[in-house]
């Protein structure tokens, strides 16, 4: 019951002041929402942003209150937050390797990332591979550059370092905190 | 993995580095040490709308029997004298309050929103200086010494309109239980991981990607966040709220955790109680009094749980804490038209009353004062025009000069007459070191409403 009720229990506080007018804001959490379910969810609600940062602050992440997008200016505590909830859903895409999770997420989407799920074979690291996993979370919201960048990183001794399940949490982590996935334009 | 920032280094980092960002035009405050700027707001606010009759601001019983003022539990108030010469009714609902009498300081016949009485402009008006609102004082008191990485922590919702509550953060008992947890289920946000450092690249090429543009802006501002977001969370995660139930007082302990790891500047605790605070009907105004008990009770607990609480190795949170106890405004004295034993109260944005100790506060002192004290009394012209059915008290005029309420009987209202809540605010601005610039007018292109100097310790 508290679940439902502290989402409405909150301020209609927002960002405000001159920086409000100059910088870009993130979408905000129900924006997102509607991203991630219509590119990789089974449902409409198969991500919910409640789930992972708590309903009391799930506001903080940017929502429209009172006639004006609210909360939706970078901080540390929103970026903390965010934090929270990408990592969160970039474990629960990890977990869909080990048959976990995969009733959330859409046939093509735990498709793109089953081959991801052999990391390091050399099978999950082909351009087409990597690029079925950005295509499926980013879209087309990035510039080229920013999928060559992450590419980059994915090549990199860390990643190789990593098993199936960390490679895909950090890769998936990696796009869902690019700016180019949480900031409007 | 493991991240390693300490609590000292968190402080070292956001006062002298990150507030570089936070802070543009004011390298004078920069690298100012948090240890010198350890002060906090704790705000205690009743929603609804309290009667300051039943507390502070208290009429005599003879007022009761000439129909003029409820009193339903039919108890005469007592003196309540401030070191200040000044004086005041209070209610025997205040008699627990005696023990902190030499540290509680009494403002009332405080003005509220001129033209508004309703609940929402007048929290506004209090926590904006407009009834529409705008930006709240909070987080300005956040602005103006060591930057803390969240204005203020709310434990439940304002109706109030604010433009710059970007962190102003909900945090009651179970939501920062329920960060906590999550937190420590996370791996730390390590800014020496790879992966984070990449992220952080991320940020840091988009930002100069064009850097006049509103997506670089907000890159940038990403790019500056994330470290001390993982110092946040570090930091966070160390919080033990311990075996403490959800009880009504529960937040105290959450913004105790916040002031000590000095992770928020101000707090906001809106206690719940057990009767309906906006009491227009006569069964709500019959059980107000049970209000006023609940909340002298919150106001023991608070200054007790404050002054038993270790803020460092010297100083109690009581020591760094600058509280304040309001309303959005005061009620009225009765409803016209209704007798006297059988009637609610409405909503009177003439008077209110705050009552404010701890840091920065001097305390046993009673400042301003409403009007209609006792029978017959003649009321101001300007009372008159703007409570047509006279049922309400109003702030006296005051006297800035000697900070003395004044026995004239204006005709006219003229803000330069009265004390306004905005100088109560802007007492709070100069405590913080919040510059003029920022202060409260009343009006229009009128001057900042005058500080309140005997208040200041």
């Amino acid at each position: 019951m508290r679940d439902l009720i502290l989402p409405f229990l909150f301020v209609l506080f927002g960002a405000g002041g001159v920086a409000a007018q100059t910088a870009s804001p993130y979408w905000g959490y129900a924006a997102i929402e509607r991203t991630l379910n219509a590119r990789i969810g089974a449902r409409g609600d198969s991500f919910q942003m409640y789930m992972y940062v708590g309903p009391g602050p799930v506001s903080l992440l940017g929502t429209y209150q009172g006639g004006a997008f609210r909360n939706g200016l970078p901080s540390p505590t929103n970026l903390m937050l965010w934090k929270i909830a990408m990592t969160g859903i970039a474990r629960d895409i990890a977990k869909t390797c080990m048959a976990q999770e995969q009733e959330r997420f859409n046939a093509e989407f735990l498709a793109a990332v089953s081959h991801l799920c052999r990391w390091p074979a050399a099978s999950a690291q082909t351009d087409a591979v990597l690029e079925d996993l950005w295509l499926a979370l980013m879209g087309y919201s990035a510039p080229e550059e920013e999928y060559l960048a992450w590419r980059g990183f994915l090549k990199s001794d860390y990643m190789q370092k990593l098993d199936a399940g960390q490679a895909v949490t950090a890769m998936a982590t990696a796009i869902l905190m690019n700016p180019h996935f949480l900031l409007r334009k | 993995m493991k991240n390693t920032i300490s609590r000292r280094q968190f402080i070292q980092f956001a006062g002298a580095g990150t507030l570089t960002y936070f802070l543009p035009g004011l390298p004078g405050l920069r690298a100012q040490n948090a240890a010198t700027n350890d002060h906090f707001f704790l705000q205690l606010f009743v929603p609804g709308g309290f009667d300051s009759s039943l507390l502070f601001d208290a009429r005599p019983l003879a007022m009761t029997q000439a129909g003029l003022i409820h009193n339903y539990p039919g108890k005469e108030p007592v003196k309540w004298e401030g070191t200040n010469g000044q004086w005041t009714w209070a209610s025997p609902f205040a008699e627990p309050l005696n023990a902190l009498k030499n540290e509680l300081s009494i403002c009332n016949g405080l003005l509220m929103a001129p033209s508004f009485d309703g609940h929402d402009q007048n929290t506004n008006y209090y926590l904006s200086g407009n009834p529409f609102g705008g930006d709240c004082f909070l987080p300005h008191l956040n602005e103006y010494g060591t930057k803390l990485p969240i204005d203020a922590a709310l434990n439940q919702m304002l109706f109030a309109t604010i433009d710059n509550g970007g962190n102003m953060v909900p945090m009651d008992y179970y939501t920062l239980q329920t960060l906590i947890e999550k937190l420590k289920a996370d791996a730390p946000l390590d800014m020496n991981d790879p992966l984070w450092q990449f992220i952080s690249g991320r940020y840091k090429e988009n930002a100069e990607l064009a850097p006049a543009g509103m997506f670089s802006r907000g890159s940038a501002m990403m790019m500056r966040s994330l470290p001390t977001a993982a110092a946040l969370e570090s930091i966070v995660k160390q919080i033990k709220l311990g075996s403490t139930t959800g009880d009504s007082t529960a937040f105290l302990y959450v913004v105790g955790e916040l002031f000590k790891a000095r992770i928020a500047r101000t707090a906001i605790f809106s206690p719940s109680f057990q009767q309906q605070v906006d009491c227009h009907d006569v069964n709500s105004a019959k059980n107000h009094h049970l209000v006023a008990g609940a909340l002298v009770d919150y106001i023991v607990k608070t200054v007790a749980f404050l002054k038993a609480t270790p803020f460092d190795g010297t100083r109690s949170l009581y020591d760094v804490t600058t509280v304040s106890i309001t309303s959005e405004f005061s009620r009225t004295m009765r409803q016209a038209g209704r007798k006297i034993d059988d009637t609610g109260t409405d909503h009177n944005n003439l008077t209110n009353t705050i009552i404010l100790c701890g840091k920065g506060i001097k305390g046993g002192l009673v400042l301003g004062e409403s009007d209609f004290r006792v029978v017959g009394e003649q009321l101001s012209g300007a009372h008159k025009k703007r409570d047509l059915q006279t049922v309400k008290s109003m702030g006296k005029p005051f006297d800035f000069s000697t900070f003395k309420p004044r026995a004239d009987l204006p005709e006219e209202y003229d803000y330069r007459n009265y004390l306004h809540v905005h100088s109560v605010v802007n007492t709070l601005y100069e405590l913080f070191g919040v510059p003029k610039t920022k202060w409260r007018a009343p009006e229009r292109d009128a001057p900042p409403s005058p500080v309140l100097k005997p208040l200041l310790a």
